[in-house]
Order: C-alpha cells, then sequence, then structure tokens
C-alpha cells in the first residue's frame, strides 16, 4: 500500500506536524535561531540548534532538513527535535548549498499553470515565501506551491510532469 | 421561487471565459477583486477548463459555477486540499439523486460524476496563493438540460445530461432548484471535509464507480493497470494489479477500462 498524502490519525505521522516542522526549521535556519518552542493545546514542538561554531563542517552546510518520518517521531509530547547533524562527529556531510523546497504532498508536479505557459520559475530566479514555484496535482486538486523561503533558484530537482512524493525535494534554493 | 437564501453570495454572469479563471482573477486582484466565500455563476463559458483534452461541453442548459473560497476560514487544511474533488462529487450526487429515475449514480475518481457511465458532471478544483493568503476555487459543471444533439459523437458517448435520466421533463426552474441545492450541500461536504467525518468518505467509497472493473491509471511515466478495489479514506484509488495491490493518487484514468 502506497503512503497516504493525508495522513488518517494513528496510521502515519500527521503530515500537518512534519511540514511544520519543516517550516520551523527553515525559519531557525533563516533567521538564525538556535531554540523554538512551541505549545499549542496538548501539542509541544521543542528545536534546538547548535550554534554556528559547534556545527562540524561547513558553516554553511545545508540544514538537512530531516526526513518526514524522523522529523515526525517526537510528536506528540514534550520532546526535542534536533535539526542538526547527527550527536556524534559525523563524517562531513556532502555539501550542498541552500534550502530545499519539499513536496507537501503526492502527486504531479507541473512546472507551468498551462502546457503552453512559462514556468513558474526558472534557475536563478529570486523567490519569496510566496511565491509560486509550481503546482502538484493530486486527484485533479490543482494545487499552487509556495516557496516558502526567500532566496534564489539553485536547482530544479524534478521534471515537468514527473509523480513526486511526500517530502520529495523540488527546488534548491540559496538563502537571501 | 429562487429566493431561496444561499449560504454565499452569488454573482451571476451571462458568459466569461472560464469561472475558475475569472475566480483566479479575483482572488489575485488582477480583475478587480472579490472577498470569499462568493459563488461566480456563469450562463455561458468560452472557454470551461480541464486540463488537457477534457473539453468540457456546455450550453444554458448546464450549470457552470466556480465557488471561491478561504481555506482557513472553512477549516479546511492543506491536507485536505487533495480531497476536495471527491467531497464535491459527493455534493453533486446529493444535489441530483432526487432527479435521477433511472441509471446508476456514481463517482469516477478522482472528479467525474456520471450516471451510467456517462459524464454528467465534472469538478476541477485549484489552491491558488492570493496575496491575502491560500484560496480555494472548485469549479463544477453539471449537464442538467444540456443538449449534446451538437456535440461530437465522442462527446455524445462519453456525455450526458441530467434530463435524459429524469422521470419528468426538467424546467428552467429545476436547475435553479438544483443549483440551489448543490450549493447548500457542497458547503455541508466542505464542512464534513473539515471534520475528518468518516461519513463523507464511506460515501465516496460507496459511490466508486470503477470499483470491481478493470481500471488503467497513466501516471506519466507508466500505467498501473488492475481492477479498483475501492476509493480510501486517504482519497487514494486502490488498483489490484498483478503484482499486488497499489494506491495512486494522481494520474489520468483512462477511459477505455
Amino acid at each position: 500500500m502506497a503512503e497516504s498524502p493525508t495522513g488518517p490519525s494513528g496510521e502515519q505521522p500527521d503530515p500537518d506536524n512534519v511540514r511544520r516542522i519543516h517550516r520551523l526549521v527553515r525559519m531557525m535556519q533563516q533567521y538564525d535561531l538556535t531554540a523554538i518552542d512551541l505549545v499549542e493545546g496538548p501539542t509541544t514542538i521543542r528545536l534546538r540548534r547548535r550554534t554556528e561554531a559547534a556545527l562540524p563542517g561547513p558553516s554553511h552546510a545545508a540544514p538537512a532538513l530531516p526526513a518526514p518520518t524522523q522529523a515526525a517521531a517526537p510528536l506528540p509530547g514534550p520532546s526535542a527535535a534536533a535539526p542538526s547533524a547527527a550527536p556524534t562527529a559525523p563524517p562531513p556531510a556532502p555539501e550542498v548549498d541552500g534550502l530545499l523546497i519539499e513536496s507537501p504532498m503526492v502527486g504531479t508536479y507541473y512546472q507551468s499553470s498551462a502546457p503552453d505557459a512559462p514556468p513558474f520559475v526558472t534557475v536563478g530566479a529570486t523567490v519569496r515565501p510566496e511565491t509560486t514555484v509550481c503546482i502538484i496535482e493530486a486527484m485533479k486538486v490543482f494545487t499552487e506551491i509556495p516557496a516558502g523561503v526567500s532566496g534564489r533558484i539553485a536547482e530544479i530537482l524534478v521534471q515537468d510532469k514527473q509523480p513526486v512524493e511526500f517530502g520529495q525535494p523540488l527546488f534548491r534554493v540559496v538563502p537571501s | 421561487m429562487n429566493d431561496r437564501p444561499l449560504p454565499w453570495p452569488v454573482r451571476r454572469l451571462d458568459e466569461v471565459d472560464s469561472t475558475n479563471d475569472l475566480a483566479r482573477r479575483l482572488a489575485t486582484g488582477s480583475d478587480g477583486s472579490a472577498r470569499p466565500p462568493l459563488v461566480l455563476r456563469a450562463d455561458r463559458q468560452t472557454r470551461g477548463r480541464g486540463r488537457g483534452a477534457n473539453a468540457w461541453w456546455s450550453d444554458e442548459g448546464s450549470l457552470t459555477f466556480s465557488a471561491l473560497l478561504d481555506p482557513t476560514a472553512i477549516g479546511l487544511l492543506d491536507r485536505h486540499t487533495p480531497l476536495c474533488s471527491l467531497a464535491a462529487a459527493v455534493a453533486v450526487v446529493d444535489a441530483i439523486s432526487p432527479r435521477v429515475d433511472r441509471g446508476r449514480l456514481a463517482i469516477r475518481w478522482p472528479n467525474d460524476v456520471e450516471i451510467d457511465g456517462r459524464k454528467v458532471a465534472g469538478i476541477l478544483p485549484e489552491r491558488i496563493n492570493g496575496p491575502e493568503g491560500p484560496r480555494l476555487i472548485i469549479g463544477i459543471g453539471l449537464n442538467v438540460r444540456t443538449r449534446l444533439d451538437d456535440a461530437s459523437a465522442e462527446v455524445r458517448r462519453m456525455a450526458g445530461s441530467l434530463a435524459e435520466f429524469a422521470g419528468i421533463p426538467l424546467e428552467p426552474d429545476d436547475q435553479e432548484a438544483i443549483f440551489a441545492d448543490l450549493i447548500e450541500l457542497l458547503r455541508g461536504s466542505l464542512q464534513l471535509l473539515s471534520e475528518d467525518a468518516a461519513d463523507l468518505s464511506r460515501r465516496w467509497a460507496e459511490l466508486d464507480q470503477l470499483l470491481g472493473r478493470p481500471v488503467r491509471v497513466d501516471l506519466g511515466r507508466k500505467i498501473v493497470a488492475g481492477i479498483g478495489a475501492g476509493i480510501g479514506p486517504d482519497g487514494g484509488l486502490r488498483i489490484d494489479t498483478g503484482s499486488g495491490p497499489q494506491t495512486v493518487y494522481g494520474g489520468r484514468v483512462l477511459r477505455d477500462g
């Protein structure tokens, strides 16, 4: 059985929470925050980031967004998710500059609003959080995907009309 | 009649290119502006949409409209968005079933409503990024008294009109009553969706046209073929393939089965 894009409760990590953690992790990177505590009803999300000095490897390495399953593991409850690298001194991570924009759902990736329209973004384009970068179609619902970050598109990681999975990286963005 | 209050304001237009496109222009401020909720209803669409070759045949006997909604205001989360097709399809079925006297009403996953295998309604939801946040546009085309005489043989084979399956002739007033019912039912269906109501997913599972039938879904790079094994609560179409069950969330259901 394929993974659910909607995550009925109890079966899978709640994609909303996974997505929220991804956003928070990006925000921590973007604004250079070292800690975020978010309490909403029974759910507590605590994120801690090492300071730049303590980080092994290249100081501006990618934030290494955790895979959805890892990110969702600590939920719910007052536990910590560390978005940084592994706790023991790891071998230097493969150097990837920038942030990743990931697919929020299972579906088909479209680079433009219509077959004859220009792509929403191309490599080198500057995006803001609200900039539409692509459309994901799932069950004939066409969803415009916002960048969620500010920066410059460094790489497009998928091809037009390609099926994509939940959490699959779509773009690499060099933050501004 | 037709004066009954509707849950959302309706703006009626003689002719537009596509009500979904107009809703988008209004939501993004490129053609005036409009605050959701708002229903844009056209008596005639010159360029009704449907991606690819899904041309939509319509005339004054068709209901064509788009609901422009603020998903946040009606409690719909991101994960609900892909389910709007099925939720709207259930609303269409409920709106027309009292007028259908013969034929089997069903949903052809994920966004068509059929009677006896002929399409009477199509649904095209979109979620866009407006300057004031995300907006949901749910476009619906429903053939009530549509004359298909002038349509191509292929359209006539695949498409139908509600009037063909009704026990009594449908009048313009019936069309108005169906519109009013549909708006009310669409609002209710989206509310059930926002509540993750099992009743709603049970309905779309019961109405599955492809259940137990041969089905082929074109995913672009490959075709998944097998026997339809149900629409899940997450909206995915389960297919029993020769090599085991598979669930698809996208792609195009091929009409040749």
